[in-house]
C-alpha cells in the first residue's frame, strides 16, 4: 500500500492534507479530521494521482455534532456544496433580499469569510453545467459545456453589500462550518485564478480564519455589535443553531427545501433556461424563483411579440412551467402562464402542447383559482371533436353547471359539436363564422373534413 | 334475539356452508328485522368482537362483528368505513371459498353501494369532497378479481358472482363519472371462457345489459345500445316500473332518431315528465317547440348523456314537418318558399339557404327520396314514397 505512505502523495494531495488540518482548531479536530482524511484516501487509493484534489471538499468537522446524514458519495457531496455555496455567490441583490430565512442564514454563512476578489466564480455541477462570471472564461466554458446558463448580471460586491447583516458574534460560534465554505472557496478561487491572485487570496482565507471576515457596508454595523455580553451571545446562538443545522444539512443534500412542506425552493435567477427534461432529483440551483419566473415570462412575451419564434417560447415557457410544478407553485401566475402556453400553442398548430396545458389549466381551476375557465372549456370541447372522443365529451357536458351552459363560448362549442355530429353543414359554416377566442384554430382541423362532405350532400341531392 | 343468538345462528349457517341463510343474517336491509338486542354496556366495538370470538372462528367473528358495529354506529361515515372493514376481510377468506358465499358476496355489494352513495351525499352537503365511492370502487375491484380468477370448475366456480359485483362497478364508475375502466371490466366477461349470460339469474343479466347499453349510447354505437337496451327492457319484470322508467330513458331517444315514437299508453304507464312535450312536437314537427323542450331540460339531458341524440332527433322533426307540408300542398315540386311559410306558421323563421341545406342532408341519409333544383328553388320528390318510414331506412 504505497498509497497510505505520505511520502507517495502527489504534491496535490499534500497540498489538500494541509489546507484540511489547517482547519482544525482543536485536537479533537484534528483527531477527527484526519480519519475522515484517511477515510477519503482509502476509498480514492486507485485514483490518487487522478483526482483533483484542488477541487477536493475538506471534510466537515464540527464540535457539535449535527444530525446524522446518509452518507451519499463524498465526490458528490463536496461538488455540491461547492455548487451550492458558489451558486448562492451569484445571485443578486434583489433576489438576496426576498429569499427565506435558511436560505438567508446559508448565505450569510457563506458569504462570511468571503473574498472580494472574486473575479470568477465557478459551479460544478454533476451535470456539467459551469457558471462563470468574467468575459474570456465564460466563453471557454460555452464551448466546454454547451448547455450553460446565461446568468443574470451581477456585482461581487454588490452581493456582498446585499448581505442581510449578522451580528460577528454569530460567527465565531459557528467557524467550523463557516470555514467549510470559506475552504471551499479557496479551492474555487485556486481553480480560476492565477497564481499571484491566488497568494493574495489564501491570504485573505487565512485572515479571515483568525478574524471574521468584514464586508464593506455591514463593517460598521458588525463593530458596534461585538461588545456584547456573552449570555446573549449564547441565547443568539442557541437560537441560530437549529437552523444552521438545517442549512447544513440541506446543504448537504443537494437541494433547498422549504422545511414545513418538503417542497424544494429555487434559488436560480435566470431570465432563459433550456427546457430538460428532469431524470434526476431536482436541483434547487437549476430551478428559479417566483420572481425570476415572472421575468422570464415578461422576457417570453416581448419576444415573441417581436420576432413570433415559436420553438423558441415554447422551450422557454416550456421550462417556466417545469419550474412552476417542480416548487408546486400554483396560484394566479400559474394559470397565467399555462394559458398564454395554450394560446401560442393553438396559434401555432400544437395540439400536444395545447393538451398539455389544456389539462392542468382544468385541475388548476378546479382548485379555485380565477382564469378563463370558459374560453378554456370550449376549447376543450372542440378538442374533444377533433380526436373524435364522444365519451369525454359527455363527460365534461355533465361537469359544466348552468352557469357555464349560458357562456357564449361554451353554447358554440356545444353548437358545433351538435352540427358536426348531425352534419349540419349549414350550420357548421354559419358557426365557423363567428367562432369565439382562439377556437377558429381548432376548427380549422374540422373544416376540410366538413367542407367535403358537404359538398357531397350537396351533390346527391 | 340478542347477540349471541344472532351469532349462534352465523355459525350454524357457515358449518352448513348455507350462503342464502348467511345473506340475509348479514343483510343492511334486512338489518332492522332480526331485530337483535344489544345492550348499551356491549355497544362498544372491543365487547362486540370478543363475544363474537367466542362463538365464531376468527375470521367470520371478525366480519361479523364489524357489520354489526356499522349497523349500530349513528354517523354514516363510521357506518360506511366498520363495513368497509367487514367487506375487506369478507374477501380475504371468500379466496378460499367455493360459489357457497356467494349470496354473501351480492348482499355486501349492494350494501357496499348504499352506503357509500349515502355518506357521499352527506359530503357533498358538506361540501367535502365524496369520497367513499373510490374507496368502494377498490373493494369491488379486489372481489371482482377474485371472482374472475377462480379456476375450479364450473359448478362450485366463484365467476359467477362476476356479473353481480361487474354491475356494481359500473355503478360506482357511472356515479363517479369516470368509464375508462369499463372496458377492461366488459372484455373479462365476454371472454369465451366465461359462462355465458344465460346462466345468471335474469336480474343481473338485465343490469348488466343496461349498462352496457348506456355505455354503447355514450360511445354513439347506437345499433348496440338498442339492442342492449330493448333486451334489458323486455327483460325487465313489469313489477319494476322504476327501472322500465330507466331503460325507457336511454331507449327512446334512439328509437326517435329511428323514427319510432312511444304510444301514448307508454308514456302514462312509464312517465318520463321531460319527455313529455318532446314526443308531442316530434309527431307534428314542430321544431321550435321542440327545441324549446330540449333547452328546457337541457341540464337533465346533458347528464344523462342523452342531450347530443336529442338534437340529432331535430332532423327527423324536420323531415316529419317537410313531410306534412308535402301531404298538404299534395304537389311533387315543392318550392322552397313554401316550407318557409310551414316554418313560419311555427314560428321559426329561416332562411331559404337553409331549407335547401336540411334538405339535402335529409337527401343524402334518404330520408327524402327526391331531388333539390338549385336554380328554381325547388325539391322535386319522387312520385310515390318521396318519404320513406322511417324505420325501413337503412343507414348509408
Amino acid at each position: 500500500m504505497t498509497t497510505k505512505k505520505p511520502q507517495n502523495w502527489p504534491q496535490k494531495l499534500k497540498h489538500f492534507y494541509n489546507k484540511a488540518m489547517l482547519k482544525c482548531t482543536n485536537s479533537e479536530e484534528r483527531i477527527e479530521m484526519q480519519n475522515k482524511l484517511k477515510e477519503i484516501i482509502q476509498n480514492h487509493s486507485d485514483q490518487i494521482w487522478v483526482v483533483e484534489w484542488d477541487k477536493f471538499q475538506i471534510p466537515l468537522v464540527s464540535q457539535k455534532k449535527t444530525k446524522k446524514r446518509k452518507k451519499k458519495k463524498k465526490k458528490k457531496k463536496q461538488k455540491t456544496q461547492t455548487q451550492t455555496q458558489t451558486q448562492t455567490k451569484t445571485k443578486t441583490r434583489t433576489s438576496n433580499r426576498k429569499k427565506t430565512k435558511n436560505k438567508k442564514k446559508k448565505k450569510k454563512e457563506m458569504n462570511f469569510g468571503k473574498e472580494e476578489e472574486q473575479k470568477s466564480v465557478p459551479i460544478q455541477n454533476n451535470v456539467g453545467n459551469q457558471i462563470e462570471k468574467g468575459s474570456n472564461s465564460h466563453k471557454k466554458l460555452e464551448k466546454q459545456y454547451p448547455n450553460t446558463f446565461q446568468v443574470v448580471g451581477y456585482n461581487a460586491k454588490s452581493l456582498q453589500l446585499s448581505l442581510p447583516t449578522r451580528p460577528k458574534i454569530f460567527e465565531t460560534l459557528h467557524e467550523n462550518k463557516k470555514r467549510v465554505f470559506q475552504s471551499e472557496n479557496e479551492q474555487d478561487i485556486l481553480t480560476q485564478i492565477g497564481d499571484l491572485e491566488l497568494n493574495f487570496a489564501l491570504k485573505k482565507v487565512r485572515t479571515a480564519q483568525t478574524q471574521p471576515k468584514v464586508t464593506n457596508k455591514s463593517s460598521s454595523i458588525l463593530k458596534c455589535k461585538i461588545n456584547q455580553p456573552n449570555s446573549k451571545l449564547i441565547d443568539r446562538a442557541k437560537r441560530f443553531q437549529q437552523k444552521q443545522q438545517e442549512i447544513s444539512n440541506s446543504s448537504n443534500k443537494l437541494y433547498l427545501r422549504n422545511p414545513e412542506t418538503n417542497v424544494v425552493i429555487g434559488t436560480s435567477n435566470n431570465i432563459e433556461k433550456q427546457y430538460l427534461r428532469l431524470t434526476s432529483e431536482v436541483n434547487s440551483l437549476n430551478v428559479r424563483t417566483l420572481k425570476a419566473l415572472k421575468g422570464a415570462f415578461a422576457n417570453v412575451v416581448e419576444k415573441w411579440n417581436l420576432h413570433r419564434n415559436y420553438d423558441y417560447c415554447c422551450e422557454q415557457l416550456k421550462s417556466i412551467r417545469q419550474d412552476l410544478t417542480v416548487q408546486v407553485i400554483r396560484n394566479n401566475f400559474t394559470i397565467k402562464v399555462y394559458e398564454c402556453h395554450a394560446r401560442l400553442a393553438l396559434i401555432n398548430d400544437d395540439l400536444g402542447e395545447y393538451n398539455q396545458c389544456q389539462s392542468q389549466l382544468l385541475e388548476l381551476y378546479k382548485l379555485g383559482l380565477k382564469g378563463n375557465v370558459n374560453e378554456f372549456i370550449a376549447y376543450k370541447i372542440l378538442y374533444f371533436i377533433i380526436i373524435q372522443n364522444s365519451i369525454d365529451i359527455n363527460k365534461l357536458l355533465t361537469e359544466l353547471t348552468s352557469k357555464e351552459l349560458l357562456d357564449e363560448a361554451i353554447k358554440h362549442a356545444i353548437a358545433v359539436y351538435n352540427s358536426i355530429f348531425s352534419s349540419n353543414y349549414f350550420l357548421f359554416f354559419k358557426l365557423y363564422k363567428i367562432v369565439p377566442n382562439l377556437g377558429i384554430y381548432l376548427i380549422n382541423h374540422l373544416i376540410h373534413k366538413q367542407r367535403l362532405s358537404a359538398i357531397q350532400k350537396m351533390i346527391t341531392a | 334475539m340478542n347477540l349471541s343468538q344472532y351469532f349462534a345462528r352465523i355459525k350454524t349457517a357457515v358449518s352448513q356452508n348455507d350462503g342464502e341463510t348467511l345473506a340475509e343474517l348479514l343483510s343492511y336491509s334486512n338489518y332492522p328485522s332480526l331485530n337483535i338486542r344489544i345492550p348499551t354496556m356491549s355497544r362498544k366495538p372491543s365487547a362486540i368482537l370478543t363475544i363474537a370470538r367466542k362463538m365464531l372462528p376468527d375470521a367470520w367473528a371478525e366480519i361479523v362483528a364489524d357489520f354489526i358495529i356499522s349497523q349500530i354506529k349513528l354517523d354514516i361515515f363510521e357506518c360506511y368505513e366498520w363495513f368497509a372493514k367487514a367487506m375487506k376481510r369478507f374477501n380475504i377468506i371468500f379466496k378460499t371459498h367455493t360459489n357457497w358465499s356467494l349470496p354473501v358476496l351480492f348482499t355486501f355489494c349492494s350494501t357496499l353501494l348504499k352506503l357509500a352513495t349515502e355518506s357521499d351525499k352527506e359530503k357533498i352537503a358538506y361540501k367535502q369532497k365524496p369520497e367513499k365511492l373510490e374507496h368502494a370502487r377498490e373493494l369491488l375491484l379486489q372481489s371482482f378479481k377474485i371472482t374472475t380468477n377462480d379456476r375450479k370448475s364450473l359448478d362450485i366456480s366463484k365467476k359467477f358472482g362476476a356479473i353481480a359485483v361487474v354491475n356494481s362497478l359500473f355503478f360506482v364508475y357511472f356515479k363517479i363519472n369516470n368509464l375508462r375502466m369499463c372496458k377492461n371490466l366488459i372484455r373479462s366477461i365476454e371472454t369465451p371462457q366465461f359462462p355465458s349470460l344465460d346462466k345468471f339469474s335474469i336480474s343481473q343479466t338485465v343490469t348488466y345489459k343496461y349498462f352496457l347499453g348506456r355505455l354503447a349510447l355514450l360511445n354513439s354505437e347506437y345499433k348496440k345500445a338498442e339492442e342492449h337496451l330493448t333486451y334489458a327492457f323486455n327483460n325487465c319484470t313489469k313489477y319494476h316500473k322504476k327501472n322500465k322508467a330507466m331503460i325507457l330513458l336511454y331507449l327512446l331517444p334512439i328509437q326517435f332518431l329511428k323514427g319510432k315514437v312511444p304510444s301514448k299508453k307508454l308514456l302514462i304507464k312509464y312517465p318520463i315528465p321531460q319527455f313529455k312535450g318532446i314526443v308531442e312536437s316530434y309527431i307534428s314537427g314542430n321544431v321550435n317547440e321542440f327545441s324549446n323542450c330540449i333547452i328546457k331540460n337541457q341540464k337533465f339531458f346533458i347528464q344523462k348523456g342523452i342531450f347530443l341524440i336529442l338534437e340529432n332527433a331535430k332532423f327527423i322533426v324536420y323531415r316529419n314537418l317537410f313531410y306534412r307540408t308535402y301531404k298538404i300542398s299534395n304537389i311533387n315540386k315543392i318550392n322552397f318558399s313554401i316550407f318557409q311559410k310551414a316554418f313560419d306558421i311555427i314560428g321559426v323563421s329561416i332562411s331559404l339557404d337553409e331549407i335547401e341545406c336540411i334538405l339535402s342532408i335529409l337527401i343524402s341519409q334518404k330520408k327524402i327520396i327526391g331531388y333539390i333544383s338549385h336554380k328554381l328553388s325547388t325539391l322535386v320528390l319522387k312520385k310515390d314514397g318521396a318519404f320513406p318510414k322511417l324505420n325501413l331506412i337503412t343507414k348509408n
